[in-house]
């Protein structure tokens, strides 16, 4: 594991630390990619990557209807259910999506997730530095990556 | 194309589209035909009748190394806002054109909204196939008609049936093939002209 | 509950005592319902001060205290002053 994805886990396993109530963590990025996750209890089952892809879905959505309303940046989204909550706060490229009880500190999540927020934006930035997007510059084992994939579909 | 934190690359595809033209029935059918991808969950934010109210998702592994991350857009006109979230990082997308004839408007619609948001890189650097869905209708239209309307005389194209699943695996394949092509061959294989 | 006015009307009260730098009044969720600071401290203090006041009633509990009605902080600036109610928590910033 690279260093920035050991920090992705701390600074979450940190904000599930910092108050009690808070069962999971997932840091997804913009396009719905769910990047991190860690959870309180080992055995808590959810399908992360869809709660991932809709944490992430509902925070743009909310951004797009807060900028046609030009109310300023948006920072958190609390969804509100009968036997728990879910947050999801702008975390600079990605979003941080915290799942947790009914009966939970809300001051002290929302101030936990903007400081946790802050650090995440930066580490981030690292991350897709070092996992570059772009099409060209592409190393000899993703190629062979790639390459493979294309034999595998080939094949179906 | 993105990697995560284990080093698995990602691809994004959306099934596009105007309301009722087969999108969620189309990755539904792969979802539940295609073998040899590891998929994962099928989230579907969807309304009580099954119309898609955001997306529908799913990820779909081809190797140990590459997923594709596999979307469909909600149709209907208020939704345009979603479908511009659904549509951030897409790596390839399948337009879904319903062949009734009383269609025909809302898939243009649908094709000059796309157009508009993801402008010259559709094509190119983003993947476009074409399926003309609903070809099991008695009064179906053209193929041919259909691509000329819709200015997408070059681009990639099936004709469908997303009921019966005909044709609908060749189009999906097509759509990662030439997604993994432009990005091992990125100058060569952006061939399918979408204006 | 707490009513607007009446509530309006003690912090008012209390926030005119000598030496009083501050009152907020906050949810059991730690969010605030009223104050006479700044909304950014305000925020703080609710969500540190509630997390506190769980902790704390967890202890009283485990000690068999029977309840908790008070709860002073004293320190260098003066004292921060905390009222535990059966829906709300008053804060006091005094010194
Ligand atoms: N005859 C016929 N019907 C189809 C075909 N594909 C889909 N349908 C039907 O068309 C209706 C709409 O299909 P959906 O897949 O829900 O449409 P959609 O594009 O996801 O619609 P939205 O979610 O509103 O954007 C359903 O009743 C399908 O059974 C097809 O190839 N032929
Ligand atoms: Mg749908």
């Amino acid at each position: 594991m690279s260093i920035t994805v050991r920090q992705f886990d701390e600074i979450l396993s940190d904000v599930i630390k910092s108050e009690p109530g808070i069962k999971k963590t997932i840091l997804v990025d913009r396009t719905g990619l769910t990047i991190a996750h860690v959870s309180k209890f080992s055995y808590y089952p959810v399908d992360v990557d869809g709660i991932g892809a809709i944490a992430s879905a509902v925070f743009c959505a909310s951004e797009e209807q807060g900028k046609s309303l030009d109310v300023g940046d948006l920072t958190i989204v609390t969804s509100e259910f009968g036997d728990g909550k879910i947050f999801a706060a702008g975390a600079g490229k990605g979003v941080l999506c915290v799942i947790t009880d009914k009966e939970v500190n809300i001051g002290m999540i929302r101030l936990t997730m903007m400081k946790a927020a802050a650090e995440l934006a930066k580490v981030l930035d690292e991350f897709m530095a070092e996992k570059p997007a772009v099409a060209a510059g592409k190393t000899d084992a993703e190629r062979e990556e790639l390459r493979a994939a294309l034999g595998e579909l080939e094949k179906g | 194309m993105k990697k995560d934190t284990q080093g698995r690359i990602h691809f994004k595809i959306v099934f596009w589209g105007p309301s009722l033209s087969g999108k969620t029935t189309a990755l539904r059918w792969i979802y539940d035909n295609v073998e040899g991808l590891n998929k994962g969950g099928f989230t579907s934010v969807a309304d009580h009748t099954g119309r898609t109210l955001f997306f529908d998702y799913t990820p779909m592994q081809a190797t140990a190394q590459v997923v594709f991350d596999v979307y469909t857009v909600a149709g209907q006109r208020r939704h345009r806002g979603q479908r511009k979230v659904i549509l951030t990082g897409v790596d390839g997308i399948i337009f879904v054109a319903d062949s009734s004839p009383d269609q025909m408007e809302a898939n243009i619609e649908s094709m000059a909204e796309l157009r508009s948001f993801v402008g010259e890189e559709l094509g190119h650097s983003i993947s476009l196939v074409v399926m003309l869905n609903k070809q099991d209708l008695p009064n179906a239209m053209v193929k041919t008609v259909m691509l000329a309307k819709l200015g997408l005389g070059n681009a990639p194209n099936f004709t469908t049936c997303a009921l019966t699943g005909e044709n609908v695996k060749r189009t999906f394949r097509q759509v990662t093939r030439d997604i993994l092509m432009y990005h091992l061959y990125p100058k060569t294989s952006a061939k399918a002209s979408a204006s | 509950m707490i009513g607007g006015k009446a509530l309006k009307d003690s912090l008012k009260r209390l926030g005119a005592h000598e030496g009083v730098r501050g009152v907020i009044i906050t949810n059991m969720e730690g969010l605030p319902i009223s104050s006479n600071l700044n909304a950014e401290t305000t925020e703080v203090i609710s969500a540190l001060v509630t997390s506190l006041v769980g902790k704390a009633k967890r202890v009283v509990d485990e000690l068999g205290e029977g309840g908790m009605n008070f709860l002073t902080i004293s320190t260098p600036k003066g004292e921060v002053m905390v009222a535990p109610e059966e829906d709300y928590i008053l804060i006091v910033l005094r010194g």
